[in-house]
């Protein structure tokens, strides 16, 4: 929802792209012993909101996720984001296939 | 904070008085049941939205400000906007056949007059003033309008006020919703009316 | 000879409606506008004998374009149709002059009613 979190300790890590992503990975070492070493990514969503102050905020998101997968070398296989619609995604964990779809577009294998 | 009864039974009746104004602007009976009024974790309110998340819909969005503030947000599924369109029209149902400037326009007025009729009933029960914005109307996944509707109230905050209402609208058997996110803050002083 | 109305509303679906009710009793819509800046130049233009008027319109609203309206020609009749039924919001606008005030949604009937009692105000009675 948000780019970086208020402290170190918020109510909810995973609200935030800093704190959610250093949650994911520490549950990723601690219950499969996977580390950063051992990861690629592929990034989805981040387009903007309808109105307000919050407008550009899904590019601010993205940056942040761009931004923190790099500080942990975590390389970024492939990515859709941006626009001013939503986004839907089906992961295929076997395969490492996204299936991405934007509202009003076709159907994108990444 | 947790929220007051008089709010709660004024929001209530709000509700009653928004699904007779669906009725009459339709021509069409239109049921109502409140599905929940409280605050709710953030988490729990998309998770309840994700379940339907990937669905399409048009939605109507808003704010009322004056004495108070609260966002409105109206959703309907885009197949059932065009019934939704040719009812206003008073037109034979099918006539609207595609989505468009004139459904967008339908939908934004029936948001208006819900979010008008919400505005009016908390300005006579509290004696305050509060008005509608200029509605602005989308076409998109239901998460993606939900997440934008609940931003702004859980940028700040882990937890909202949520008001979820759905109505029926009988004659055409067609759902549609209404939600309300009261900001916190500005009800504050509306706690202990007296 | 049939009277001419502007009609004002940010809502297409609202115009076409009003248009239709006002043809079919016999009045001609000369213009449609969707914000108060519109409203006031068509009303400059067109010359219409009466205008009905949204209040909640993007760039300006309703009750600013009645207000401007009515500066620019005092004889003006302006009925606001309108979803806000407030206390402060229907002093303000019969403050500044309305002829009449409508709220939606709205039965046929009550708008031609309130075009017709403002076209024709009926003489008040007085006493001598």
């Amino acid at each position: 929802m948000l780019p970086s979190a208020p402290n170190k300790k918020p109510g909810k890590p995973a609200k935030y792209a800093d704190t959610g992503i250093k949650e994911v990975l520490q549950v990723m070492m601690k219950e499969y012993d996977i580390t950063c070493s051992n990861l690629k990514a592929k990034i989805f969503g981040g387009a903007k909101m309808k109105s307000g102050a919050a407008y550009d905020i899904g590019q601010k998101n993205a940056d942040k996720v761009r931004e923190i997968l790099k500080y942990k070398g975590i390389q970024i296989l492939n990515e859709k984001v941006g626009g001013e619609h939503g986004y839907k995604i089906e992961f295929d964990i076997s395969t490492g296939i996204v299936n991405c779809r934007v509202f009003g577009q076709k159907e994108e294998q990444y | 904070m947790e929220i007051n009864r008089f709010i709660e039974m004024v929001v209530k009746q709000s509700i009653d008085r928004a699904s007779q104004v669906l009725s009459k602007t339709l021509r069409a009976g239109a049921k109502i049941e409140l599905e929940s009024i409280s605050a709710v974790d953030i988490s729990q309110a998309t998770e309840r939205m994700m379940a339907e998340g990937d669905k399409e819909v048009m939605g109507c969005m808003l704010d009322l400000g004056g004495d108070i503030r609260c966002k409105f947000l109206f959703v309907i599924s885009s197949k059932d906007a065009l019934i939704f369109t040719d009812l206003m029209l008073r037109n034979k149902l099918g006539t609207t056949e595609k989505l468009g400037q004139v459904s967008e326009s339908a939908i934004q007025e029936v948001g208006n007059i819900l979010s008008g009729c919400i505005s009016n009933s908390f300005s006579k029960d509290f004696d305050i003033s509060v008005m509608p914005s200029v509605p602005i109307v989308f076409t998109d996944f239901l998460g993606g309008i939900f997440s934008n509707f609940i931003f702004e109230g859980s940028e700040q905050e882990d937890s909202i006020w949520l008001v979820q209402a759905k109505f029926l609208v009988v004659k055409v058997q067609i759902e549609c919703e209404m939600f309300l996110i009261p900001h916190t803050q500005s009800f504050f002083h509306l706690q202990n009316p007296i | 000879m049939k009277a001419k109305i502007l009609i004002v509303d940010d809502a297409s679906i609202m115009r076409k409606i009003l248009k239709n009710i006002l043809v079919s009793n016999g009045y001609d819509v000369v213009g449609e506008a969707s914000n108060g800046q519109e409203a006031l130049e068509l009303y400059k233009k067109l010359k219409p004998d009466l205008v009905t008027m949204d209040i909640v319109m993007p760039q300006v609203n309703g009750i600013q374009a009645l207000k401007t309206i009515l500066d620019y020609d005092k004889n003006a009749k302006v009925i606001m149709i309108s979803v806000i039924d407030q206390r402060h919001a229907l002093k303000e606008v019969i403050d500044a002059g309305a002829c009449d005030f409508i709220l939606k949604p709205f039965e046929n009937e009550r708008i031609i009613s309130a075009i017709e009692d403002c076209l024709h105000p009926k003489a008040k009675d007085t006493k001598e």
